[in-house]
């Protein structure tokens, strides 16, 4: 088979450029689509999960063609369409977790049992100092005072809650990983002092992570999932009602309905039981572990609670996905409103679907005239949130 | 645009391998194809630099053509001497201005009591590669080893022809004359070789030289006093491996397909590691640059042929050359000096006691050699090079470890293997059973098509950075 093959046989040659052009031509054809019909996208194996970063638009300049910048746009776009792209990460994420144990996902590692972690999380809890954190407080903890001051004098009602961290949680999994130079004590201590800090200060505060951390060991499996960043149903369940029991302490004993569940074990977890396991993208993997489905058995109505018809605002970040639903659909707090990361988006409605994204300042402004204000922060970013002291400054004015 | 990039691969190239084999039996219209892709490929990297090379390709045609026709020596002479002073002034503009400026103002500075400026020029990727070539054919006009090109096209063809244009292998005009000149009909195996060529070539990018690279990288980044010798020796033999694997990588890439496009090119790597020489070495090395140096500058200043101190004289004009030749900086000199040094010494005494001590220790002695010069290549001053040296010899007075990716141990003993396994008495019946039997040559062209497609996932996954939100 020499040249006459590919010269002398005119279907052998045909064949040869339908399938060279077949690639190019499907990702013309995603390029078109995407933006009016996604569902068309011609894809090879499962969508990838995870959020990546916005891409600008293109910018079609001569100055954009003489940096390269236009080039690398397009270069990019074109690359991002091809049909191939997820299967093809998959394969590589699978051959590399396999042969080097390193999962594709930026900063997504392995603990013991195959937990897994993004290293942040791990980073903060080995770097844990008091002192760091007594000068963060007591530049944060004023902040706070004003809000539940401006709130109060407006006779509404605002918290603070602290959620918790899955290292914190469950450190024995994580902390051989990598060098942890930060004191036992000054892990341990973490919390009760920023609590005794809020305490004297006057702050009202919900801490669901020392909450979450007593309750280690009562069920046969952990309050995290293995394949998960976030606390699973049980720690939500037992989150969602704790904080009922405060607003109802704070607003009157009927003001929102108490949790009653049951729940199950299954080996088959989805949702946020495995956002991490989605995000390393790895392929033909089924996430197989333990992991708690809570069924919830409440028997009043939600219109017989003041809560119903409350305004509430929940502002946090990740961890208040799956805990403002509950909240919503089972606390009965139904005009309940969460501010994702606070700009990020907007979600509100049974299931707390997403209503809006890349929210401004103007959006958040009427949070001011809420019933009823929850601010969130996870135990890992104590002071150091965005959305946190940006929420004050919106509400406040400076 | 590079080939591993999956733009270019699983995009730019099948798409205009279908529209070549689509024209397949007509010559002229695959050369015009051929053209107008490498302008385009080139303007897609280069915008700015483009027309400049499409002007100097004109300069040098023209030239061509008046010494062919010229039948006085003097102007034949002249014409040489403007073709290679405007190609070499191209290389200086683009390379060396800033280097010179800033020399010259330490030189000069205290006495002139003024500074020259420092301008910030972009140097267009290839542009060392592309003035070589352009020499090439005006010296082969002049010296009458081959004609002026016959058409403007043909000349073009030979610049511009992409996938060589940006890091070689460097063509002569005329050992490529006639492939030019009529591009040969693409046939199967010009395919299959071609592209099983390419896929090699964007495996070892990918999978060997990126991930070692990554390593190298984080130790040359490193403040060299606080390395411990063992990171620094490890640094800089991934670092061996990695320019070796990449570069020889990226010709793998040109000659795949150069090949499937029906040129040939020759070869520009042939197993390096296993030199028992800093001789052989470069007979193995980077050849194609090799060949034109010794073809252009070292036979034109005398060669061996005027004694042996002008030959030693001659064998560091050259390897100054090659040094500068990869960048405007006092580290590639040096480095230049280096070779220079042991190929005085090899001719010297050097080579008869490799000979002597046998092959194992030959090739033991010429990695070290060679590995060292890495060094010299790879640090930026002549401070950092001596902080890292410093290091190697285990002198750091304070250690601080780098931080190894999980993935650079498998890779750096897979690395080691495949550069060294030509050199064991393994080697040669291995490579007689392959030729000898189609079934292993069948596995291993499969072998390489599951590592292309792992090369091409790896190459769509770096970029792919996914997280769950905005958190931080």
């Amino acid at each position: 088979m020499h040249a006459a093959n590919l010269t002398g046989l005119v279907s052998l040659r045909h064949l040869m450029i339908a399938a060279l052009l077949l690639l190019p031509l499907l990702t013309l054809w995603n390029l078109a689509i995407a933006a009016y019909a996604p569902k068309l996208i011609v894809a090879f194996g499962p969508r990838l999960r995870g959020v990546t970063e916005a891409r600008e638009p293109i910018d079609w300049s001569l100055k954009a063609l003489a940096d390269g910048s236009l080039q690398r746009a397009i270069s990019d776009a074109i690359t991002e369409a091809n049909p191939a792209r997820p299967l093809l990460i998959r394969f590589s994420n699978s051959s590399r977790k396999r042969l080097f144990g390193i999962y594709g996902a930026p900063g997504v590692i392995e603990g013991a049992d195959g937990h897994l972690i993004e290293k942040p999380y791990l980073d903060e809890y080995c770097s844990r100092d008091l002192d760091a954190l007594r000068e963060r407080a007591s530049t944060w903890i004023p902040k706070l005072k004003e809000l539940q001051d401006f709130y109060e004098a407006r006779g509404k009602t605002f918290l603070y809650v602290i959620t918790p961290s899955k290292v914190a949680h469950l450190p024995e999994k994580f902390i051989s990983l990598v060098h942890c130079p930060s004191r036992e004590q000054d892990r341990r201590e973490h919390l009760p002092l920023y609590n005794r800090m809020l305490t004297e200060a006057g702050v009202r505060v919900l801490d669901l992570a020392s909450l979450t951390h007593g309750l280690k060991g009562r069920y046969e499996v952990d309050l995290f999932p293995m394949g998960g960043v976030h606390w699973n149903q049980l720690g939500v369940a037992h989150a969602v009602d704790r904080l009922i029991v405060d607003l109802n302490r704070l607003k009157g004993p009927d003001f929102a309905r108490r949790l009653a569940w049951t729940y199950e074990i299954t080996d088959r977890p989805k949702g946020e039981d495995t956002d991490l396991f989605d995000l390393v993208n790895l392929m033909f993997a089924r996430p197989r572990y333990s992991t708690p489905v809570v069924h919830y058995r409440m028997k009043r109505p939600c219109s017989e609670f003041g809560s119903a018809s409350t305004k509430v605002a929940l502002i946090g970040g990740s961890f208040t996905g799956e805990f403002g639903r509950v909240l919503l659909e089972e606390g009965c707090l139904l005009r309940l409103e969460r501010y994702n990361y606070l700009y990020r988006s907007f979600h509100a409605g049974p299931g707390m679907k997403t209503v809006r994204k890349n929210l401004k300042p103007g959006d958040i402004e009427p949070v001011r005239d809420y019933d009823l204000v929850i601010l969130e922060e996870n135990e890992m970013l104590i002071g150091a949130s965005r959305h946190a002291p940006e929420f004050h400054r919106v509400i406040l004015g400076r | 645009m590079l080939f591993y990039e999956p733009f270019f691969a699983l995009f730019v190239a099948p798409a205009f391998y279908a529209l070549y084999l689509a024209i397949n039996n007509r010559a002229a219209a695959k050369k015009s194809a051929l053209i107008v892709a490498s302008v385009a490929f080139y303007t897609w990297g280069e915008p700015l630099f483009v027309p400049i090379v499409i002007v100097s390709t004109a300069v040098d045609y023209w030239l061509s053509q008046r010494m062919a026709l010229s039948s006085s020596q003097t102007a034949r002479r002249a014409f040489i001497t403007v073709g290679i002073l405007l190609n070499l002034g191209i290389l200086v503009f683009y390379k060396y201005v800033g280097f010179l400026a800033e020399n010259l103002n330490l030189l000069l500075g205290p006495l002139a009591g003024t500074q020259l400026p420092i301008l910030q020029i972009a140097l267009p990727i290839g542009v060392s590669f592309v003035v070589f070539e352009k020499i090439s054919y005006l010296v082969d006009v002049y010296r009458g080893t081959t004609k002026p090109a016959c058409t403007i096209l043909d000349y073009s063809l030979f610049v511009f022809l992409f996938p060589k244009l940006l890091a070689g292998p460097i063509l002569k005009y005329h050992e490529m004359e006639r492939q030019f000149a009529d591009p040969a009909k693409v046939g199967w195996t010009d395919f299959q070789e071609g592209f099983l060529r390419t896929a090699r070539g964007m495996a070892k990018k990918i999978l060997l030289a990126d991930p070692l690279g990554a390593f190298a990288d984080r130790v040359f980044a490193a403040d060299a006093t606080t390395l411990s010798s063992t990171d620094a020796a490890v640094g800089l033999v991934c670092f061996a491996l990695q320019i070796y694997f990449d570069f020889s990588a990226y010709s793998d890439m040109a000659i795949g397909l150069a090949r499937t496009l029906g040129f040939r090119l020759r070869e520009n790597f042939n197993m390096p590691y296993i030199s028992r020489s800093l001789t052989e070495f470069w007979r193995r090395w980077h050849i194609s640059l090799a060949t034109w140096i010794r073809d252009y500058l070292y036979i034109p200043l005398g060669g061996n042929r005027s004694g042996e101190y002008r030959t030693y004289i001659n064998l560091w004009i050259c390897f100054l050359a090659s040094g500068i030749w990869h960048g405007a900086s006092w580290n590639f000199v040096l480095w230049g000096a280096y070779n220079g040094l042991f190929l005085s010494l090899d001719r010297m005494f050097l080579l008869k006691f490799l000979d002597r001590i046998g092959n194992f220790g030959a090739t033991v002695i010429t990695l070290l050699i060679v590995t060292f010069g890495w060094a010299i290549f790879r640090t930026t001053s002549v401070e950092h090079l001596a902080a890292f040296t410093g290091a190697l010899a285990g002198l750091s007075p304070r250690m601080v470890d780098v931080d190894m990716q999980a993935d650079v141990p498998l890779t750096l003993a897979i690395g080691l293997f495949l550069c060294l396994l030509p050199a064991t008495p393994l080697f040669a019946p291995l490579q007689r059973a392959y030729n000898e039997s189609r079934l292993l040559q069948g596995l291993a062209a499969l072998a390489i098509l599951v590592l292309w497609v792992l090369a091409c996932g790896r190459a769509f996954a770096v970029p792919f950075k996914p997280f769950i939100y905005f958190r931080f």
